[in-house]
């Protein structure tokens, strides 16, 4: 018989013996219901957010257009809101979303923190991860898969049909690709039902822009992973000694990579490369920029020379003799130094984070659970880096408009009568309002390329040597 | 006691249990040490907070008292606030790092500063960390199931329990022999790790320490007499496995998950931004309105600081911190509705503790190590109550022209967070019976499996 006929016939079997199992039949629409009530609660909470942060950045935006005429400085310091928008597939992978604030406030001198986040109650409750349908496929699939497939190989030795079959000329492999096959015509048919639901969804909304490729790509990484599983599965099912043993390792594996890894690895990165709290970070911030200059101190040696060059710059001998107000440019210098050594200081509390993250990442290519899941936020777009993306976009939007302002305050208000001065509304009508721009697909998997590498080789490796070596305690009994 | 000596062999020559016992008194270590770590570390992060305030302080006083303008240092002035940790607080997590434990409040308008966010590695937000509770809520009933589950059916599997049943009139009790030496074992086990808590912690000999122990003692009880109650049902090792795997996801991960989608479905989305927005609307306003009628409005309100002179044509800080106070005042309603909204979501969960022991213990063990909604929410009254302090010191300067002088230094306000000291154990533990009851229930239903020997 030809290798695929008797794949084939392998596949059909174990697909007839799945079907009367009372297993599968049970687990398979329970699941299935669990994923799709949570899928739908988040959609629902999905849109009814996004449709909240639409009000407020409107009600923002025409707050900010209708201000009357003010000094230039105090619309610095009225400031403005910025959102981040949930990503379209949030709702199957909810990422750090729900973990994160979602408002930040821009104002002058100042680089606040993103406040609230999407609902007030504690997710501390969830010790084994937030239920989502990303983590019911990452989290608890994978045992489905454990519960069908652990006795496949080791349930034949062990009736003593795996010696028969292999005297009948089924060779090992051709056994594996069949029993394979058959599971992962199982995840196929789960998967499909949570993206038909998914897709129907998104259809019904027409605002919320579809990325159908992010989704595809989503749907293969998921069904990789299930073959990933079923490759782990059959393998420990045909090593270990009984059936029994099979299970054990198995679930003991699924225990130890998704349940006590992460959070081991990211406590040992916690311990090794300690981040500071918002506080100490903050108070260290204001010493380091009182160090560089203090433009409330008359006789601080950073100002004077800078007013000492501005004075040069113009051929004057006093700030009131400037063709420009001297206190916009003050505001404008400050401006800088705050942002300087803030991004300074930003960038420092990144890389400790990042260090962190290399860490997780080596110990991920050991978890396919670990990649699979980093990747899956990426394609969420939920992902910390989408995050990290929104306040890095945030600040620089922030910058920009503070600094616009203060060049109004240096050329348009008059220093002599500077705080009774207001600038007409015309001026910040005109201002481009905050607008967070989407991440392209290339954008979130930037630097994920050993990820996905690794995640092929997983795939890659188990798919390709499964049941090649015949050298199973069955085989040789 | 010959054959409990005898039981006692066979379980320690296992490998298998002694790798796991071994493990999970590894892991339940580490997590302590971490754990503890990691509240140690804010200790740190709020002397270094108090220092530099203290050095800015320095620096005012080294310019002298005269030359200071109060209403300036009102502006400055950022005071170190901490939820303290209580003495549990790095054995049990909870809630804590949700929210910033410390924060650096000035006379500003209050509520913008309460709700910033704790900075995170955020891409370990949705895994977490680890700390001995998630050892004890977590992995323990994993442990629990892997060494008790299949007493029996592994026994027939392998041919010997007609040999062992033998050996005795009621086999049966054979089989509580087994599942008591397990559960003395982990006891032990639970009491060393429970040993180190007082070495490592600041937790010292005494009621909680003693409640704790029998908290998690209860705890451990329960998976036992679950994994009992499996095994009672006399099937394959495979079923009884994914029977017990499946109890402890649906009460451990489906459970939580589902509670946490209720909560949220309660809420509106969003809403509290309009905390923030309407109150920064107000401030701005008052800067383009009539500010002597502002301030006659804030004095009417607070006739205390009334007999003040009225506002001259400069800028006056009393105006302006009048002006902070009120914009908080506005959205009172906003606070007090969040507030309850918290409390609420509070109460559903307590009302539902019944439903899982996971969620039971945790609950408990977090109001117990300080770590909960209930503190975070007596923290943030707390620091409310203490901006009322701060401005009760600021407003003599500024209201009455009360000179400041170098003996003021020392009396700038300092927060000191008080635990709130309520107590939902006594209800944690009812609900837990009234789980521990069905689970006996279900027993009881298979008395006669456990009372003779037809096993």
């Amino acid at each position: 018989m030809t290798d695929i006929k008797m794949i084939g016939i392998v596949f059909c079997h174990e697909l007839q013996k799945q079907a009367r199992s009372r297993t599968l039949r049970l687990l398979g629409p329970l699941l299935l219901l669990l994923t799709l009530l949570v899928a739908a609660a988040h959609w629902q909470q999905q849109r009814d957010f996004t449709e909240m942060q639409a009000y407020w950045q409107a009600e923002n935006d025409a707050a900010w257009q209708a201000q009357p005429d003010r000094h230039p400085h105090r619309v610095a310091h009225y400031g403005t809101m910025a959102f981040r928008t949930l990503s379209a597939l949030n709702f199957l992978d909810a990422g750090v979303n729900p973990f994160v604030g979602n408002a930040l406030f821009l104002e002058a001198h100042r680089q606040n923190s993103s406040h609230f986040r999407q609902y007030m109650h504690s997710t501390a409750y969830m010790g084994l991860g937030y239920l989502s349908a990303a983590t019911i496929i990452l989290v608890l699939w994978p045992l489905v898969l454990v519960t069908i497939a652990f006795a496949s190989i080791s349930q034949e030795r062990e009736r003593g049909t795996l010696s028969l079959l292999l005297s009948m000329g089924v060779s090992l492999r051709q056994l594996w690709l069949g029993k394979a096959a058959a599971y992962l015509l199982i995840s196929v048919l789960f998967l499909l039902m949570i993206f038909a639901i998914a897709v129907l969804f998104m259809a019904s909304d027409s605002s919320a822009a579809v990325d159908m490729t992010r989704l595809f790509v989503l749907f293969v990484l998921y069904l990789g992973y299930s073959l990933i599983w079923i490759m782990l599965i059959l393998t420990l099912s045909q090593y270990a000694a009984t059936s029994y043993q099979a299970l054990l390792q198995a679930v003991l594996l699924w225990a130890v990579l998704v349940v006590m890894l992460p959070k081991l690895i990211f406590s040992l990165g916690a311990h090794w490369y300690p981040m500071p709290d918002r506080a100490s970070f903050e108070a260290q911030l204001e010493q380091l920029i009182a160090e560089v200059g203090d433009s409330h101190n008359p006789d601080d040696p950073h100002f004077s020379a800078f007013r000492q060059s501005v004075l040069d710059e113009y051929g004057v001998s006093s700030v009131e003799d400037l063709p420009v107000n001297w206190r916009g440019l003050v505001m404008t210098e400050g401006e800088r130094i705050t942002s300087e050594v803030f991004n300074e200081q930003y960038q420092q509390l990144l890389q400790q984070a990042e260090r962190q993250n290399r860490l997780f990442r080596g110990f991920a290519l050991l978890s396919p659970y670990m990649l699979t899941a980093e990747l899956s936020s990426r394609l969420a777009a939920s992902d910390a880096a989408s995050f990290y993306f929104f306040e890095v976009q945030a600040e620089s939007y922030r910058y920009e408009l503070i600094q616009q302002l203060n060049q109004l305050h240096t050329h348009e208000v008059d220093l002599a009568h500077d705080r009774q001065t207001r600038l007409s509304q015309d001026f910040w009508q005109n201002f481009e309002m905050f607008e967070l721009p989407e991440q392209s697909l290339g954008q979130s998997l930037q630097q994920g390329t050993a990820l996905i590498v690794t995640w092929l080789v997983w795939l890659l490796l188990l798919s390709g040597l499964g049941g090649r070596y015949n050298r199973s305690r069955g085989a040789r009994a | 006691m010959q054959s409990w000596k005898m039981e006692f062999r066979l379980l320690w020559r296992s490998r298998m249990s002694q790798m796991f016992l071994l493990a999970y008194l590894i892991l339940a270590l580490l997590a302590l040490y971490w754990g503890q770590q990691r509240v140690d570390r804010e200790q740190t992060f709020h002397a270094q907070v108090v220092e530099q305030t203290q050095q800015v302080l320095a620096g005012y006083q080294a310019d002298g008292a005269e030359a200071l303008d109060p209403g300036y240092l009102g502006y400055y002035l950022f005071m170190p606030v901490w939820q303290t940790p209580e003495v549990w607080a790095g054995v049990i997590h909870g809630e804590r790092h949700e929210h910033p434990v410390q924060l650096r409040i000035r006379l500003l308008g209050l509520q913008g500063q309460l709700h910033a966010s704790e900075i995170h590695n955020i891409s370990a937000l949705p895994y977490g960390h680890l700390d001995l509770a998630f050892v004890w809520l977590f992995v323990m009933p994993l442990l629990i199931g892997a060494l008790s589950v299949n007493l029996l059916a592994e026994e027939k599997m392998r041919g010997r329990w007609p040999i062992i049943a033998a050996q005795s009139r009621n086999a049966v009790v054979i089989l509580w022999r087994r599942l008591l030496l397990r559960f003395g074992m982990l006891a032990i086990l639970n009491s060393v790790v429970l040993l180190a808590v007082l070495l490592i912690t600041p937790v010292s000999f005494g009621i909680s320490w003693l409640l704790v122990g029998f908290l998690v003692l209860m705890y451990q009880l329960f998976w036992m007499v679950l994994a009992g109650w499996i095994i009672s049902l006399k099937r394959q090792m495979a079923f009884n496995t994914l029977l017990y795997l499946c109890i402890w996801l649906i009460l451990s991960f489906v459970i939580p998950g589902i509670g946490y989608l209720l909560q949220a479905q309660q809420q509106q989305a969003a809403e509290h931004i309009g905390m923030m927005t309407e109150q920064r609307q107000y401030m701005h306003d008052r800067w383009d309105s009539d500010r002597q009628a502002d301030l006659d409005n804030y004095l009417q309100r607070f006739p205390e600081w009334a007999d003040t002179a009225p506002l001259g044509e400069e800028f006056d800080w009393k105006w302006y911190f009048a002006m902070q106070h009120m914009s908080d005042l506005m959205v009172e309603d906003r606070v007090e509705d969040y507030r309850q909204q918290r409390l609420k979501a509070l109460q559903l969960q307590q009302a539902f503790l019944w439903s899982s022991p996971v969620l039971n213990l945790q609950t408990l063990l977090n109001r117990l190590a300080g770590n909960d909604t209930l503190a975070h929410q007596a923290f943030l009254d707390q620091v409310i109550a203490f901006h009322d302090e701060l401005r009760d010191f600021y407003y003599p300067f500024l209201f009455h022209d009360a000179s400041f002088s170098e003996a003021d230094f020392a009396r700038i306000p300092a927060f000191v967070y008080q635990a709130p000291k309520q107590s939902f154990l006594l209800m944690g533990l009812m609900q837990f019976a009234m789980g521990f009851v069905l689970l006996l229930g279900l027993l009881l239903s298979r008395r006669k499996h456990w009372l003779e020997s037809d096993l």
